[in-house]
């Protein structure tokens, strides 16, 4: 079995961030990062042009934040954190994605979830899939 | 920005990244090797952000400055700290994490490109 060796690990749940959940959790981080950076751009300066869609932005940014950080750490209450976050996130991606097909006006900016990310390769809709996967299969592997 | 300049970064970008989730595949942890590529790609990102500073500081403006200089930031920081961590997991998938992390350099180039103007 590869990865998960700490020292001092009890048995229960694997880690989230162990062996493919490293990878899961470098992309996780690098969304948050670009999601962060992104939402605090618009919001500082164009905020007036697309308030609905910049603070949609934040409000992603800050999930991904929340999944990162639950993913990142061991334990009961980064599983919960981790769940709801990356729960969160695929709700929002479907409902946004869809919000932004039917009704286009209400974006005229675009967001991480616009199009279904489509403007970041459909990885923000993969990612909460792949989250949630890993979050039971790391459950199961008790 | 000086388009030849970002196209060699984001070869480099591509090459280190793409060999290293190859030795990753092969199970490979060869971490001489993994630790020169990781360096060549933080090299080439400096050179890149310092000669923008230069074309700054001679007159030239990105068109979307906030962004611009939040993506020059980022790409000084994001694969060494990524790399680092991805590599502190002793599984392939940790070497795979090093690789994603050196191939994001590409893609903050190719915006970082897009913002300038």
């Amino acid at each position: 079995m590869e990865g998960g060796t700490s020292p001092g690990r009890r048995s229960g749940p694997s880690r989230t961030s162990s062996g493919p959940g490293r990878l899961l959790v470098l992309v996780y981080g690098i969304f948050a990062l670009s999601a962060t950076a992104r939402a605090a751009v618009q919001i500082a300066t164009k905020f007036d042009e697309a308030p609905l869609a910049y603070l949609l932005s934040a409000f992603a940014a800050v999930v991904y934040i929340c999944a990162t950080v639950g993913l990142a750490r061991s334990g009961p209450g980064a599983r919960r954190l981790a769940t709801v976050a990356v729960t969160v996130e695929l709700i929002g991606v479907l409902v946004v994605g869809t919000i932004s097909l039917a009704q286009p006006d209400d974006f005229p900016d675009a967001t991480v979830w616009s199009g279904y990310g489509d403007g970041y390769g459909f990885v923000p809709l993969v990612l909460p899939v792949l989250g949630l996967l890993w979050l039971r299969h790391t459950r199961e592997r008790a | 920005m000086i388009d030849g300049l970002a196209y060699a970064v984001i070869a480099v970008s591509l090459v280190v990244g793409l060999g290293i989730i190859g030795l990753a595949v092969a199970n490979r942890r060869p971490l001489t090797l993994l630790a020169y590529g990781l360096v060549t790609v933080e090299a080439v990102a400096l050179v890149q952000v310092l000669v923008a500073i230069v074309q700054v500081v001679r007159g030239e403006r990105p068109d979307e400055p906030a962004t611009f200089v939040g993506y020059a930031l980022t790409s000084l920081l994001v694969s060494p700290v990524g790399a680092v961590w991805a590599l502190s997991d002793k599984s392939k998938w940790g070497t795979a994490a090093a690789g994603v992390a050196a191939l994001v350099l590409s893609v903050l180039t190719v915006r970082m490109l897009q913002v300038w103007g």
